[in-house]
């Protein structure tokens, strides 16, 4: 079967690339553009390692057929990162917190709080909990995450 | 083994392409899972996305009629039904919830689906592409919208093992004006409690009672059929009183 062209805004950049039929977004972000901040995880929408942001909305990437998605906006954990190259403030929170551990959750951490502030940038640790009640934290670091998170909004 | 993905921009179109074959895909929540561990035999998927089945609209006062690949999220938002929010927020997780669709929700496997529970409740109306109209419990083929009145007297109650993200224990939906009580969790499929609506009119205690009458409860992972028959009654006297799960 042909390979299809793909037209996404990723990271503010207009990307064309084609991808075999079938393919994640998750899977083309990573493997197709190079763009490896989102992990590929269960693969089962259950772990939450491969959130991004679709048109804004954090969702998990490698649930959506890259396909279905023809010139979405999409955001990644690079895309976060200031372009001269220092941190957002979630990102700082999480590396001032300590709220990376193994690190494997985190960039899906960071996406769905990200999504969380761009709503709400003064949520409560209960607006927290359920944002981020998608991502799961095998290193059970929840309690760093959720204050990093806060910290994060109070620093924006 | 290679799949396709067909993203048609109309009912018509999704037809065509699931008439060669196609599996339809909405918020692709459930399908994915299943591709991504790439045993499926499934050889086409059909995106409804660019297929314009999306959007929450009021037919009159009371009315509402929901695309059937409106997300959870949209529903949620939408200002006409806030008496769902609590509903939708105790499904999965918002990343879930910004993709999985009202119209896939009708054909999650239990203990999945609250919200096909919510609209068995609500005596929810499932209008299917070839032309028909059919109670929700009856949908098949592809669904294109539901519509539903909006109750007077709403009751939502989920136990399940943890607070957020967590499938069901028992659910339980209910219209206390009509009564129409509904039931997940609890049966292969969603259920309205018919036992316990007759016996609704003797109180809270008695069609709690009387739901052990409309479940067949199965073991899964999250809870035995055993636990669930014992705390049916619990839930059931709780949701219809408006108690905490």
């Amino acid at each position: 079967m042909r390979s299809s062209l793909i037209e996404l805004t990723v990271n503010d950049e207009e990307r064309e690339f084609l991808v075999p039929p079938g393919t994640t977004l998750l899977n083309a972000l990573r493997d197709q553009l190079g763009l490896t901040a989102a992990k590929r995880g269960c693969e089962q929408g259950t772990c939450g390692t491969c959130t991004c942001l679709l048109d804004g909305d954090a969702v998990m990437s490698c649930l959506v057929p890259v396909e279905t998605v023809q010139g979405a906006q999409v955001t990644t954990l690079e895309g976060i990162t200031r372009p001269d190259g220092s941190l957002d403030e979630v990102q700082q929170a999480f590396l001032d917190g300590f709220a990376t551990q193994c690190g494997f959750c985190t960039a899906g951490m960071i996406m769905a709080a990200e999504a969380l502030l761009e709503r709400n940038p003064d949520p409560t640790r209960e607006d927290v909990i359920r944002a981020i009640s998608g991502n799961v934290c095998r290193c059970t670091g929840y309690e760093s995450i959720v204050a990093a998170i806060l910290d994060a909004a109070s620093r924006r | 083994m290679s799949l396709a993905v067909h993203t048609p921009d109309s009912v018509a179109g999704v037809l065509a392409a699931l008439e060669e074959g196609g599996v339809v895909l909405a918020g692709g929540t459930h399908v994915m899972p299943r591709i991504n561990t790439g045993v499926t035999g499934v050889t086409a998927l059909v995106s409804l996305r660019r297929a314009g089945l999306a959007g929450v609209e009021m037919l009159d006062e009371t009315t509402v009629r929901v695309g059937a690949a409106t997300t959870l999220t949209q529903l949620a938002n939408a200002p006409e039904l806030a008496f769902l929010r609590s509903a939708l927020d105790a499904i999965a997780s918002p990343t879930i919830r910004n993709l999985a669709t009202v119209g896939g929700n009708l054909f999650v496997p239990q203990p999945y689906g609250d919200l096909a529970v919510c609209l068995l409740a609500l005596d929810a109306k499932a209008e299917l592409a070839d032309g028909r109209t059919v109670s929700v419990a009856d949908a098949q083929g592809l669904v294109t919208a539901v519509t539903f009145a909006i109750p007077q007297e709403w009751r939502f109650l989920k136990a399940m093992r943890r607070r957020l993200n967590s499938a069901s224990i028992v659910t339980v939906a209910a219209v206390l004006e009509t009564p129409r009580i509904a039931l997940g969790g609890v049966a292969p499929k969603p259920v309205r409690a018919v036992h316990a609506e007759a016996a609704y009119a003797q109180g809270a205690e008695a069609a709690a009672e009387a739901a052990l009458d409309d479940i067949d409860p199965f073991d899964d992972a999250y809870a035995s059929a055993w636990y669930r028959r014992r705390v049916v009654p619990v839930h059931v006297r709780r949701a219809l009183l408006g108690e905490e799960a």
